[in-house]
C-alpha cells in the first residue's frame, strides 16, 4: 500500500471552497445597503468562472500533467515560479486581511505582528506536512463552518424580515459592479487548480464545477441571511458574517464573536497553508521551502499592515485579476492547444 | 560470543564446558549425567525454564527405559530424534550456540557422549502470571481473559476465539540480548500481503538490546516522524485482538508481556468498546457521542476557560460571567497561573495514584481530592469553579484512557496559549493538531480514516451505530477510501 501524495477531487473541491470563503469572511462591506445586487454580482461572476475553467479542467481531463511543463519544459521552472510569486503575495494579503480583522475586533487578544509570525508559522507547518493532510484537514475544516453557520443562523437574535430583500434599482449598478470585479479577481482558485491539478487522482471537471456550485450555494445563503436578517447591522460591524453570530438569543452563549473568529483562524491557517505548499511545490524540499515562503508572505501582511500597502486597492484588484486571467486561464489554454496539436497526447 | 558457530563435538565433557562457557559459568545452568544403555549422556536446562515434573515423566523416564544391546550413541540418538515421543516440540542440535539458544528458551538439551549431535525437546513450564482480567481495559459485557505474559498462553486465548485454519502465527524473534519471541498474528486473507510483509520487515530492523514492553517495538513499527498520534495501538484483550485482526489488521505479540501491539491503527478506534457491540445500537451510539463530547472537554474544556475568562467574555452568559468574577476576585494568582498549578497537581496526583500500591493508592484520591481541593477553596487560593472545571476535565479523561497523553497535553497547551493570547491561540493549536494527524499515516492507512478520507459506510457505523443484522458491507482497513492513497473522487 504505498502512498501516494494525492488527493481526490471531494478535497480539492472543499479547499478551493475554504480558501474561497476566507476571503468572504475578511471582506470588509463597505456602504452595506442591500444584499440583491451582490447576490446578483455573485451570480454572474460564477457563471463566468465556469466559462473560465474550461481549459484547466479540459487540460487536467484530456491529458494531466503540469500545464508549465506542457508549455516550457525544461524551462517551465521560471512559469512555476511566478505561480510561487502570486501565491506568496495572495498568503501574505489573506494572513494581512485577518490581521487587520483581529485587531480591529479582537485589539486587546493579540498584536498584530505576534499575529501575523504565529498565523504565517502554523500555516508553514501545514504546507509542510503535504498536501494529503491539507485535503484531509480541509474536509474536517469545512464541517466545523457548516455546523457553526447554521447554529448562528438559528439562534440569531434578528428575525426574518422578507421586505429588507429589496429588489434591485439603477442605483444599485455601481455596487453590482463593483462585487462582480471583486469576485471574479477573487477567482485565483483557477491558478490554484492548475497547480495543483496535479495531485488530484481524477475528477477535474468534479472538483471545479463542484467547487462552483458550493460556492454559489452557500455564499447566497450567507448573503440572503445577512440581508433578511439583518441588514443594519452589516454597517456597524463591518464583516457580514461576523455580524450573523454577534447578537444570539442563547442563554448559554451571549456572543458568537470569539467563536467565529476560532473558526476563521483554523481556516485561515488552512487556506494560507495550501497558498504556501503551492509556493513551495516547484522545489523538491516542501519542507525547507515552506517555511521560506512563509517568511516571505510574512514580510507582504507586515507591509500591508504596517506601511499601507493595501491589499483591498484597486492596485491589487488589477494584480489578483491579471494573476486570474494569465495563470488561471491562459497557461492552460495555451498548453490545451500545444497538447492538441502536438499530436493530441492522451492522457 | 567464542563459541558461535562451533560445533557440539563428540567429546562430552568439552561440549559441557563448551555451553557452560557461552553461558559465562551462569549458576543457573544445571547439567544432568547419566548412562543411557551404557552409552554416557548429560541433560542440561536452565533452572525454572522447564517444568521438572514433566521433564521426568516425558524424558527421563522414557530415556532410562531404553535397553539395547551393545548400544552405540547413535543408536541412543536414534532412539531419541526417531522413535521416542518426548514432546511435541523437538531440535537436533549441532552448534553450541544452538544449543545455548534453546535453553534459553526453555527447552532441554540432551548430549550424546561419542556423537556430534545433541537434541532438544521443548519442556517450558516457567513461572507465569495466571490468566487474569484486563485491568487498562475493564468492560461490562465481555470477556474476563486478559492476554498473559506467555506468548503461548496468548496464542491460545486467540485460537480459542477464532477456531479457523485461515488464522496464522507467525513467530520472529527481535532483541540483541533478550532473544524476544515475538508472534505475528493474523488472519489469512483479511490482512493484505504488504501488510504482513512490511510489519515483519519492521521487526527485523529492530536494534534494541532488549525488548521488554510493547513501546520496545512500536517506534519500528509505527515509522511516523512528528507525528503526536500513534499509528500503532495496544490491547490486553484477546476478543479486541481478534476483532482488530478480523479488520485487516495485524498484531504482534510480546514475550512477556501482556499487551499486544496492532498496525494500522485509527483515530476514531479510541473511541469504541467491546460494550458497543453487547448494548442496542441507539444506546452504544449514544455512549460513543460521550466520548467524543470527553475527549474535547478533556483537552480543551481548561483552556476555553481561561481564554473565556481572561480575553472573552462575551461568549459567556451575563449570570456565568459574574459568578465567575465574584469567586475569581478573591483569589490571588492570576488565571492562567491558577489552572496551571491545579492541572498539575491532578497530574502529580494521578501519577502517586498509578504508582503506589492499589490500598494506598485509594488514600492518595481522598487526600488529593477532599483534603487538598476543598482546603484550597477554602483557603482562597483557587477558585470554585476553576476546581469544577478541573473536575470536568478529569473525570472525561478517564473515559479515554488510550488517548491519555495527547489529551494532557493538549490541555496545558490549551491553557497556555488560550490564557496568553485567547481563542486566536487555541485556533492556531487546533489547527496545527488537525493537520498533524491528518498526516499520520500507519502502513499507509490515514490514521483518520474512514471520517477524512471519508467512508460513507464506516462512518455511518461511527456515529449511528448500526446493528450487526443490518452490517453487510463491512470493510477492512485495506478497503477504506485513503488506504493507499486517495482514490479518484469518492471521498471528501
Amino acid at each position: 500500500m504505498p502512498k501516494t501524495e494525492k488527493i481526490s477531487a471531494g478535497q480539492l473541491m472543499l479547499l478551493l471552497f475554504l480558501s474561497r470563503i476566507m476571503h468572504t469572511m475578511i471582506f470588509r462591506a463597505r456602504g452595506f445597503s442591500s444584499g440583491t445586487p451582490l447576490m446578483l454580482g455573485l451570480f454572474c461572476a460564477t457563471a463566468l468562472e465556469a466559462v473560465a475553467a474550461i481549459p484547466a479542467v479540459l487540460y487536467y481531463s484530456k491529458f494531466g500533467g503540469d500545464p508549465s511543463a506542457e508549455l516550457f519544459k525544461s524551462r517551465a521552472i521560471w512559469l512555476r515560479l511566478l505561480y510561487s510569486a502570486y501565491f506568496a503575495v495572495i498568503a501574505g494579503g489573506t494572513v494581512a486581511l485577518f490581521t487587520r480583522f483581529l485587531s480591529s475586533e479582537f485589539s486587546k487578544t493579540v498584536s498584530p505582528a505576534i499575529a501575523i509570525i504565529l498565523l504565517c508559522a502554523a500555516a508553514a507547518y501545514c504546507a509542510s506536512r503535504g498536501i494529503e493532510g491539507l485535503g484531509r484537514a480541509g474536509t474536517v475544516v469545512f464541517w466545523l463552518f457548516a455546523a457553526l453557520f447554521v447554529f448562528m443562523a438559528l439562534v440569531n437574535k434578528g428575525g426574518f424580515d422578507w421586505l429588507n430583500l429589496r429588489p434591485l434599482t439603477a442605483g444599485d449598478g455601481e455596487k453590482f459592479a463593483e462585487y462582480f470585479f471583486e469576485n471574479l479577481s477573487s477567482a485565483w482558485w483557477l491558478p490554484m487548480l492548475c497547480v495543483l491539478g496535479e495531485s488530484l487522482n481524477g475528477g477535474a471537471a468534479k472538483a471545479a464545477y463542484g467547487y462552483l456550485a458550493l460556492k454559489l450555494a452557500v455564499i447566497e445563503a450567507l448573503l440572503l441571511l445577512v440581508t433578511v436578517i439583518l441588514w443594519k447591522y452589516v454597517n456597524v460591524i463591518g464583516y457580514p458574517i461576523f455580524a450573523l453570530g454577534a447578537y444570539a438569543k442563547s442563554d448559554f452563549i451571549q456572543r458568537f464573536d470569539a467563536i467565529n473568529m476560532l473558526v476563521w483562524a483554523i481556516n485561515c491557517v488552512l487556506a494560507v497553508g495550501a497558498y504556501l505548499h503551492i509556493c513551495a511545490k516547484p522545489f523538491k524540499s516542501p519542507k525547507i521551502f515552506s517555511p521560506i515562503f512563509a517568511a516571505i508572505s510574512a514580510i507582504f501582511a507586515f507591509a500591508a499592515y504596517f506601511f499601507g500597502l493595501e491589499f483591498d486597492s484597486a492596485w491589487f484588484l488589477a494584480f489578483k485579476s491579471i494573476g486570474v486571467a494569465a495563470l488561471g486561464i491562459a497557461v492552460p489554454g495555451a498548453a490545451c492547444i500545444k497538447a492538441y496539436v502536438s499530436g493530441g497526447r492522451k492522457k | 560470543m567464542a563459541y558461535e558457530g562451533r560445533p557440539l563435538g563428540i567429546s562430552l565433557e568439552g561440549a559441557i564446558a563448551a555451553i557452560k562457557a557461552e553461558f559465562g559459568g551462569s549458576s543457573d545452568l544445571n547439567v544432568v549425567r547419566t548412562e543411557v544403555s551404557g552409552v554416557k549422556c548429560a541433560i542440561l536446562t536452565l533452572e525454572g525454564m522447564v517444568k521438572t515434573s514433566d521433564l521426568a515423566k516425558s524424558l527421563f523416564e522414557p530415556l532410562m527405559g531404553f535397553k539395547a544391546k551393545n548400544a552405540a550413541p547413535a543408536d541412543v540418538f536414534k532412539f531419541l530424534s526417531e522413535y521416542g515421543l518426548f514432546s511435541t516440540e523437538s531440535a537436533v542440535i549441532n552448534l553450541v550456540s544452538e544449543a545455548a539458544e534453546r535453553l534459553c528458551s526453555g527447552f532441554a538439551v540432551v548430549i550424546i557422549r561419542g556423537f556430534p549431535r545433541g537434541m532438544a525437546f521443548g519442556a517450558q513450564g516457567f513461572a507465569s502470571r495466571a490468566v487474569s482480567e484486563p485491568d487498562s481495559e475493564p468492560n461490562v459485557k465481555g470477556t474476563r481473559e486478559a492476554l498473559s505474559d506467555n506468548i503461548r498462553t496468548s496464542m491460545a486465548l486467540i485460537r480459542r476465539r477464532i477456531k479457523s485454519p485461515k488464522l496464522r502465527f507467525e513467530l520472529l524473534k527481535a532483541g540483541k540480548l533478550s532473544n524476544t519471541e515475538l508472534c505475528m498474528v493474523y488472519i489469512d486473507g483479511k490482512t493484505p500481503n504488504a501488510l504482513r510483509e512490511q510489519t515483519k520487515k519492521a521487526i527485523e530492523s529492530i536494534k534494541s538490546d532488549l525488548i521488554l514492553t510493547s513501546g520496545n517495538i512500536i517506534p519500528y513499527l509505527g515509522k511516523n516522524g512528528g507525528s503526536f498520534f500513534s499509528g500503532v495501538s495496544t490491547t490486553e484483550r484477546p476478543d479486541v485482538l481478534c476483532a482488530k485482526i478480523n479488520g485487516g489488521r495485524i498484531a504482534v505479540l510480546i514475550d512477556g508481556v501482556p499487551f499486544a501491539a496492532i498496525c494500522p491503527a485509527l483515530f476514531i478506534e479510541n473511541f469504541r468498546t467491546v460494550d458497543d457491540s453487547a448494548d442496542k445500537p441507539y444506546y452504544a451510539a449514544y455512549q460513543r457521542w460521550i466520548r467524543f463530547f470527553a475527549f474535547f472537554v478533556s483537552s480543551m474544556l481548561p483552556g476555553f476557560y481561561v481564554a473565556a475568562a481572561v480575553h472573552h467574555p462575551e461568549v459567556l452568559s451575563r449570570s456565568l460571567l459574574l459568578n465567575l468574577l465574584a469567586s475569581e476576585e478573591r483569589t490571588p494568582y492570576p488565571l492562567i497561573a491558577e489552572m496551571i498549578i491545579v492541572i498539575v497537581m491532578f497530574e502529580i496526583l494521578r501519577e502517586a495514584g498509578i504508582r503506589l500500591p492499589r490500598s494506598i493508592g485509594g488514600a492518595v484520591s481522598i487526600v488529593g481530592g477532599l483534603v487538598i481541593g476543598d482546603a484550597a477553596v477554602t483557603s482562597g487560593l483557587i477558585s470554585a469553579p476553576l476546581l469544577i472545571i478541573i473536575g470536568i476535565t478529569a473525570t472525561s479523561a478517564f473515559v479515554i484512557p488510550s488517548l491519555n497523553p495527547q489529551m494532557t497535553v493538549l490541555r496545558i497547551l490549551n491553557v497556555l496559549l488560550g490564557g496568553a493570547i485567547g481563542f486566536f491561540g487555541i485556533a492556531l493549536l487546533s489547527a496545527v493538531t488537525l493537520i498533524n494527524a491528518c498526516v499520520t499515516d500507519s502502513f499507509a492507512v490515514p490514521y483518520t480514516a474512514p471520517l477524512t478520507p471519508f467512508t460513507p459506510s464506516e462512518a455511518k457505523n461511527i456515529f449511528i451505530k448500526t446493528s450487526a443484522l443490518s452490517r453487510r458491507d463491512f470493510k477492512t482497513v485495506e478497503q477504506l477510501n485513503g488506504a493507499g492513497g486517495e482514490s479518484g473522487g469518492e471521498d471528501a
